[in-house]
């Protein structure tokens, strides 16, 4: 059934080719209902070939189906969006859009599926570059492209990086086969290090700030929530056919903090809608990263219980993270179409003129920052979970490592919680800060289709977040977790929906019982004795994160600007200020001039002339002869 | 179980009329009634609302859900009987995070009425968020730590003080003082925050509800009262030898919550309020009492000094 879905998806291209966007996605659904089919098979049942054929180069793992059915879930609740997205900015580029946009979904199956290395490369490089080709959708405008070619760029040092990789690999093993292939020395860590580019690990994440924003807005949340989840399947592949010591992984736990940590104040400082979520998605990698780490150290230390969590967790994460991120992504794409702006201060009060988005915003915003009843609580509660069975007399060193862990993860929640409280109530609380947003319309009902679904499903695995646990429970089995732990998870999950099921009746009961018998007046917000206030008197994005801001001083780097009041009628004041990434600014763009300059030593060489050419080519040849004769 | 449930709904006032009937009894003075706060809730309980007009559905549903979430939180924590009413293993993470949606909740609807001084209390109210829940993580992980991954409940019920062993009394003192202290923020007390400040410049807590009227203000009171209780409830668990007779917990359990009352009373008379600026940066200070509680522990564990 997969193989069958990913022949529709071929198939679809052809109505891209005609303009037919409704045709696309009507077979992008398809596709996507087959292959979700195929996959659960593949979860559910050991031992089934693809299509009842054995191909040597195509399999499906357990891991490979459960990111499969992630990707099947996001695919066509994307295109949903892309359809309508596309329909309401329409630029020259669409149909080559539609084409990308298929290939993209073809490579990402087939890079679950390649059980050979050199197929693998081949289906990585193309969901680059068939994604590259997407962002430029946007092509006009300067900012599209140059992050477009930022993300080429660093997709392609990634995938050299890989392709290092696997060449060690082959060395060791004499095969580019895949599976039960065991990676050790310098293969495992080229090839996680390739995997990072994708994911966006720390010091690694700096396209996913700059591509986001520039792609339109389906594209960046197809990218955000699915795309770079094929960075975490190769990570967990890498960790599950190689062994680790506990040091490595404390290393490898230390960059996942880092990562999270400098994600989440990134997104809490930065005040572009796009970019925050961009960096929100640095942040849900390295908590993903921080449960990986759990896992491989449960199974090197010999705790079980914790290793089998960890793994749920971060399982469970990349599918909830694939939801609400996309969702936020989607919404945000709605701000744009209605304001033409992404930046949070000069947006607000959208709850009122976009009423049924601001409302699924809060939803989103509630479930990435693990708040109960949405989605992410429940993968947060099994991560912290692990760590907190990490403390034990057994091993001081794990001890002290969980409770870093556990702090910083719960720092990282709450920075997470403030950054979100800001987007939502700056972009949609309040009064409008600017013209355009006054005028902000709903842009129509085939624009909130896809998050309302996304929506509800975050609801639902929010209150009941035991019923994906059934599925997993294979896939756990498959590698080697005691399942001793599942069922008390099952019943702490249940007990969650218990305790939240409470909350929502006595919510209900409560607010319906008050709304009845109390009164209600509108009037102005209090001024505090102030009359005429305007809607940029209100707190901004700035100033609400200040307090933390000052704190976080030193990882932070403003730039500030003012235009002081000056006499006694002062005319103008004006005031500005930016955050930039320490990482972008110092260590990326540095390094970049330096090999740019080195770079141009050469320069010299290309002058156009052929007969220099031939000359080049001689003495090249000439050493080459000298070479070859002095080794013999 | 009736007992839990009595202490949640009817102690959190109480409490709050003590403080403040202690801070009148030390500056001198006669001072309202310990159930003062009953009544004035029962008088905003018959008073109309009035809404902002820049709010949008957040701001309405917000004083309810705060109200409803801390209740939850509340019911995982034992109030005086050795069970809470619900518990779990890993109850602990479902309780910070019910607390974090009332919080959420307040302070989206501070946003909402497009005041800059709301927007200021929101701020800070939200800032103290990023050091109190690592802290309260770092206490339960720390007393996860030498008997097991457990429910909240019974994490506290295990740790009871044992007079005959001086660790364990340690191990008390450093938790409960890092959760009074819990206490003073997330209550907004002197020296984080003064409910009786008359300039919206230097208030937190109160200046985010300065929109919220009527019943709604009810709600907010009483859910304030009542995070205030769940932390103090936290720390006379200990207080709870383990070998008490069921009959006796609860007058135990009440004893050391009015003890905690009145101490906070005392608190607020004698310490000045801090510097606003100042005030982050002594948030920390539960965080680093965590960590003595986790090497305390960890030292025990070895085999003492």
């Amino acid at each position: 059934m997969i193989l069958l879905g990913i022949m529709v998806l071929l198939l679809a291209m052809l109505p891209a080719v005609m303009k037919r966007a409704g045709w696309f996605t009507i077979l992008v659904c398809l596709a996507s209902a087959m292959s979700f089919g195929g996959y659960l098979k593949h979860l559910l049942i050991p031992g089934v070939t693809l299509e009842g054929v054995s191909l040597p180069w195509l399999s499906c793992s357990p891991l490979a189906a459960w990111f499969g059915l992630i990707f099947s879930l996001g695919f066509p609740i994307g295109t949903i969006y892309a359809q309508a997205y596309l329909k309401a900015h329409p630029t020259k580029g669409m149909a080559s859009h539609l084409i990308w946009l298929s290939l993209m979904f073809i490579s990402m199956h087939l890079v679950l599926l390649s059980a050979n290395s050199l197929i693998f490369m081949l289906s990585w490089e193309l969901m680059s570059l068939s994604s590259f080709l997407a962002i430029l959708y946007d092509r006009d405008s300067e900012e599209t492209r140059s992050g477009a070619l930022y993300y080429l760029v660093t997709m392609q040092i990634g995938a050299m990086v890989l392709l290092a990789g696997f060449a060690f690999l082959y060395l060791e093993s004499g095969s580019f086969m895949l599976d039960s292939v065991r990676i050790g020395g310098y293969a495992k860590w080229l090839l996680l290090a390739g995997f990072a580019f994708k994911a966006g690990f720390f010091p690694l994440y700096s396209w996913l700030p700059k591509a986001h924003p520039v792609a339109p807005s389906h594209l960046s949340g197809m990218m955000s929530g699915l795309m770079i989840k094929t960075g975490i399947f190769g990570i967990i592949w890498v960790m599950l056919s190689s062994s680790w010591q506990a040091f490595e992984l404390y290393i490898l736990l230390a960059i996942s903090l880092i990562t999270a940590f400098n994600g989440v104040i990134h997104a809490m400082a930065e005040g572009h809608l796009k970019r925050s979520l961009a960096y929100s998605s640095i942040e849900n990698i390295g908590i993903i990263g921080i449960a990986i780490c759990f896992w491989q150290l449960g199974l090197v230390l010999n705790n079980p219980a914790m290793a089998s969590l960890a793994l749920l967790g971060a399982l469970l994460h990349c599918l909830f993270h694939s939801i609400f991120k996309s969702m936020l992504f989607y919404l945000s794409g709605n701000v744009l179409l209605a304001c033409h702006s992404l930046d949070c201060n000069a947006l607000g009060g959208l709850d009122k003129r976009m009423s049924m988005s601001s409302k699924l915003f809060l939803g989103g915003m509630a479930s990435i920052s693990a708040l109960p009843l949405f989605c992410g609580f429940i993968s947060e509660l099994v991560i912290f979970g692990s760590i907190i069975l990490g403390f034990g007399k057994a091993s001081l060193a794990q001890s002290i490592s969980s409770a870093v862990a556990g702090a910083i993860l719960a720092i990282v929640s709450a920075l997470a919680l403030i950054a979100f409280t800001k987007l939502y109530s700056i972009v949609f609380g309040g009064n409008p800060r600017s013209e355009a947003a006054a005028k902000a319309v709903e842009p129509g009902a085939s624009l909130l289709i896809s998050p309302m679904i996304l929506g509800i499903l975050s609801l639902v695995f929010g209150l009941f977040g035991w019923l994906p646990l059934s599925i997993m429970d294979r896939l756990l089995q498959e590698y080697g977790l005691t399942l001793g732990s599942y069922h008390s998870l099952v019943g702490v999950l249940q007990m969650v929906s218990l305790v939240l099921g409470m909350l929502l009746i006595c919510f209900f009961a409560i607010y319906l019982v008050k709304c009845r018998i109390c009164k209600t007046k509108l009037y102005p917000t209090w001024g505090c004795g102030y009359h005429g206030t305007t809607g940029k008197m209100q707190y901004t994005a700035n100033a609400y994160i200040d307090p933390l801001s000052y704190f976080l001083k030193p990882l932070l780097y403003k730039r500030a600007k003012l235009d002081a009041p000056k006499g006694y009628f002062p005319g103008s004041i004006a005031f500005e200020e930016q955050v930039t990434d320490y990482l972008d600014s110092g260590l990326i763009r540095s390094s970049s001039t330096l090999i740019t300059r080195f770079l141009k030593l050469f320069s010299g060489i290309h002058n156009g002339r052929t007969n220099s050419y031939i000359t080049w080519l001689l003495i090249a040849l000439i050493a080459l002869l000298i070479w070859v004769l002095g080794v013999k | 179980m009736l007992t839990n449930l009595i202490f949640i709904i009817f102690l959190p006032l109480i409490f709050v009329g003590l403080i403040t009937k202690t801070k009148a009894v030390w500056a001198g003075r006669k001072g309202p009634s310990i159930l003062q706060p009953y009544y004035n809730f029962f008088k905003l309980l018959r008073k109309s609302e009035i809404h902002s007009i820049s709010s949008g559905i957040v701001f309405r549903i917000a004083p309810v859900l705060a109200m409803v979430s801390v209740f939850c939180a509340a019911m995982l924590v034992p109030f005086g009987s050795k069970e809470s009413l619900v518990s779990f293993k890993g109850d602990f993470f479902l309780f910070m995070s019910l607390l974090a949606l009332s919080k959420a909740a307040t302070v989206i609807a501070a946003m909402e009425t497009g005041s800059s001084f709301e927007g200021m209390g929101a701020s800070r109210e939200i800032s103290f968020t990023a050091f109190l829940e690592p802290a309260f993580l770092l206490i339960i992980g720390s007393l996860a730590y030498s008997v097991g991954f457990d429910s909240m409940g019974s994490l506290f019920y295990m740790h009871s003080v044992n007079i005959f062993n001086e660790w364990s009394v340690i191990i008390a003192i450093l938790t409960a003082m890092g959760l009074f202290i819990m206490m003073l923020v997330e209550g907004a007390r002197v020296p984080f925050d003064d409910p009786a400040t008359h300039l919206e410049l230097t208030m937190i807590h109160e200046v985010m509800v300065l929109d919220t009227s009527g019943i709604n203000l009810a709600f907010v009171h009483y859910s304030a009262a009542l995070k205030m209780v769940i932390y103090s409830a936290l720390i006379s668990n200990f207080l709870i030898p383990g070998n008490a007779i069921s009959i006796g917990i609860p007058f135990i359990f009440i004893g050391g919550n009015l003890a905690l009352a009145i101490l906070t009373g005392l608190v607020e008379s004698i310490i000045p309020r801090y510097r606003i600026s100042r005030n982050l940066e002594l948030v920390i200070i539960p965080l680093s009492v965590a960590l003595l509680v986790l090497t305390a522990l960890i030292v025990n564990n070895l085999g003492g000094f």
